[in-house]
């Protein structure tokens, strides 16, 4: 990692305007929470308000996967989206903590074997992160009882970090240093009083969601706590506010399933599109059957859908790809109509292996 | 630029063949050739309707054409039903790992298919037909619904020519003129002449079959890690990315889709319907 570097609040929008990027997307604070907007659109004092406040409402998830795009032309329709893809680049700025390892995540999955996604691997190489530290949490966030940090610590290309009357900035690629070494002019070295506020204002965002989370209890082994615990009356109670919206799995940065789709698009022309899909939907997992015979699924109960939302996140991603698929960003939790509360569920799964043990 | 994966191969389909009143087998030649292994599977797109799953019935060995054989079950499929040798078709793939041929190698192996269920056993056969002298001996255990609905019927005297080769079949409901046995798939699978303990079994068919057909296996003295299913799930993307496939961890479009009964045995929803 690179020196710490000052920038100075003003010349900030200035300074992100230099970041690589035919789009450059960045928080920016509304009434009640930071949202997405862009760079050129946006008023200075909502992207200094947005970069020091919580994180924002939606993650930066769909600019890597839009939650419905086109992915193949064929028969008479010409031109390949993937190429049109591979042409763009954009800044993704104000990617907290909790999305870096959202981002190291969905890289996992979809990198993996046996062969990348090619429009993810398109637009995640044509992406630029500037990361931000966390200098308030939202009421939902969890991150600390995943044992993590409510400050981005890799997976980023530059971070910023708010001090009083500006940002350090630091690169976490090289990519990042580059910029750093060509920016010059608005850069000053960074001052030890202002390293030790930047540790300070960790410090009490961390404290903050120490305060905020004191009333969970997180296992230390979910692949233990979770299959010994499915038939705990708990689950019930949980179940009977879930009216399978959906909401948890779009705004989830970590979410990532999809479901292909063909349509005509002229004489003779087709073209093959996905949407976002949700393991919480009817629907999803059910297959064919011929006509007036059930339609075969294994998931068909409602509960065996809600259960394996937290059975992927916390049980099978460690088995698979060697980290949790839920980050702590709380964002499920803000989002549910039924205030299901995943801080909640996994504590009482807790409670009760506990009791059983 | 990487190969966009999601994009079909033009693929001409040359011959619709009824097997059944309820399958056809889809001879078609892809514009370029798809290599597969026995049991790995393709994605054939139906253009502007759709995609479904298929693990070819011809042999791994002939590239330049493929032969599917489909039963007529939704949108997908009630679509090919109507269609007529000449149209294109799509093919992507091909997906999964395919059947253990390696770790059967010098065991004996016991192929059970139910309905349609024989269709990818049949990618399966041609292997094992092929390579013959690498197998201890091959049974082939096949049941249906009724004698009409008896998949490759026309097959069935060469299958149970070698000497190594054993083709036991069964129905449900017999018609008039049926002479052979009557029964699920699983009464073929109770008594077997030779210890079957190193024995694997290859099986295919509707889920709640593959449920009996391991228990019956494993009361036979079949070893749980030596009992390969063909599970059924619904996918979408063939790579491991859409989600939706999975057994517990495992994803049938990568991990399997036949996957060891072993290996997914404690996970809840494996044999739910």
């Amino acid at each position: 990692m690179s020196e710490a570097k000052f920038l100075p609040g003003d010349r900030l929008v200035e300074f992100l305007g230099s970041v690589p990027g035919d789009r450059k997307l960045v928080n920016v604070s509304s009434e009640e929470c930071a949202v997405w907007g862009e760079l050129s659109e946006a008023e200075p004092a909502e992207v200094l308000a947005g970069l020091r406040g919580a994180r924002p409402f939606y993650s930066f998830k769909s600019v890597l996967m839009p939650a419905s795009e086109l992915v193949a032309r064929y028969g008479r329709a010409d031109g390949d989206p993937l190429e049109e893809v591979s042409k763009l680049t954009v800044a993704v700025i104000g990617v907290r903590g909790c999305e870096c390892r959202a981002l190291a995540y969905l890289d996992k999955v979809m990198f993996d074997e046996p062969m990348a996604d090619p429009f993810y691997a398109a637009r995640r190489e044509n992406s630029f992160i500037v990361a931000v530290d966390c200098a308030a949490a939202a009421e939902s966030c969890f991150c600390n009882l995943l044992g993590e940090a409510p400050y981005p610590e890799a997976n980023y290309d530059l971070n910023l970090s708010p001090v009083q009357d500006g940002f350090l900035v630091q690169a976490g690629s090289e990519k990042g240093e580059q910029l750093l070494a060509d920016a010059g002019s608005p850069l000053s070295d960074a001052t030890d009083a202002q390293l030790e506020e930047r540790d300070a204002m960790r410090r009490k965002a961390a404290e903050q969601l120490t305060g905020q989370n004191a009333d969970y209890d997180f296992p230390d082994d979910f692949a233990a706590t979770l299959p010994s615990t499915l038939e705990e009356v708990f689950w019930r109670t949980e179940l009977s506010t879930c009216v399978q919206c959906g909401g948890c799995t779009a705004v989830c940065p970590t979410c990532y399933c999809f479901l292909l789709f063909d349509q005509a698009a002229g004489e003779g022309a087709y073209e093959r599109g996905r949407v976002w899909d949700s393991c919480q939907f009817t629907g999803y997992s059910e297959m064919a059957a011929a006509p007036g015979l059930a339609k075969p699924d294994p998931r068909r109960e409602h509960m065996s859908k809600f259960q394996h939302r937290f059975a992927h996140k916390f049980w099978y991603s460690p088995l698979t790809l060697g980290t949790l698929g839920c980050v702590g960003c709380g964002r499920c939790i803000e989002t549910c109509p039924g205030a299901v509360d995943l801080r909640r569920v996994l504590s009482q799964a807790n409670k009760a292996y506990a009791q059983d043990a | 630029m990487p190969e966009n994966v999601y994009r079909p191969i033009r693929t001409e389909l040359l011959e619709v063949k009824p097997e059944t009143p309820t399958i056809k087998t889809f001879r078609m030649a892809p514009d370029e050739p798809i290599a597969f292994r026995a049991g790995q599977f393709v994605q054939l797109t139906v253009p502007g309707i759709g995609e479904a799953p298929f693990t070819p019935s011809s042999s791994p060995s002939v590239r330049d054409e493929m032969e599917i054989t489909i039963l007529k079950t939704g949108l997908v499929t009630d679509t090919l039903h109507e269609l007529e040798a000449g149209v294109d078709l799509g093919l992507r793939g091909p997906f999964g790992k395919g059947y253990p041929t390696e770790k059967m190698k010098g065991h004996p192996v016991v192929v059970v298919g139910g309905g349609v269920g024989l269709a990818p056993l049949r990618s399966l056969l041609h292997h094992l037909f092929e390579n013959l002298q690498d197998y201890e001996r091959v049974d082939i255990k096949v049941g249906a619904r009724n004698p009409a609905e008896l998949l490759y019927r026309d097959k069935f005297e060469a299958w149970a020519g070698p000497d190594e080769v054993s083709l036991d079949v069964t129905v449900d409901i017999p018609d008039e003129g049926w002479t052979g046995k009557v029964g699920v798939v699983t009464t073929l699978l109770e008594s077997f002449d030779y210890d079957v303990e190193d024995a694997y079994v290859v099986s295919c068919g509707p889920l709640i079959m593959l449920r009996f057909v391991t228990l019956t296996c494993l009361n036979a003295g079949f070893k749980s890690e030596h009992i390969y299913l063909s599970m059924n799930r619904k996918m979408s993307c063939g790579l491991g990315k859409c989600g939706r496939c999975n057994i517990g961890p495992y994803y049938l479009c990568k991990d399997g889709p036949d996957i060891c009964y072993d290996t997914i045995k404690d996970y809840k929803d494996a044999f739910s319907l």
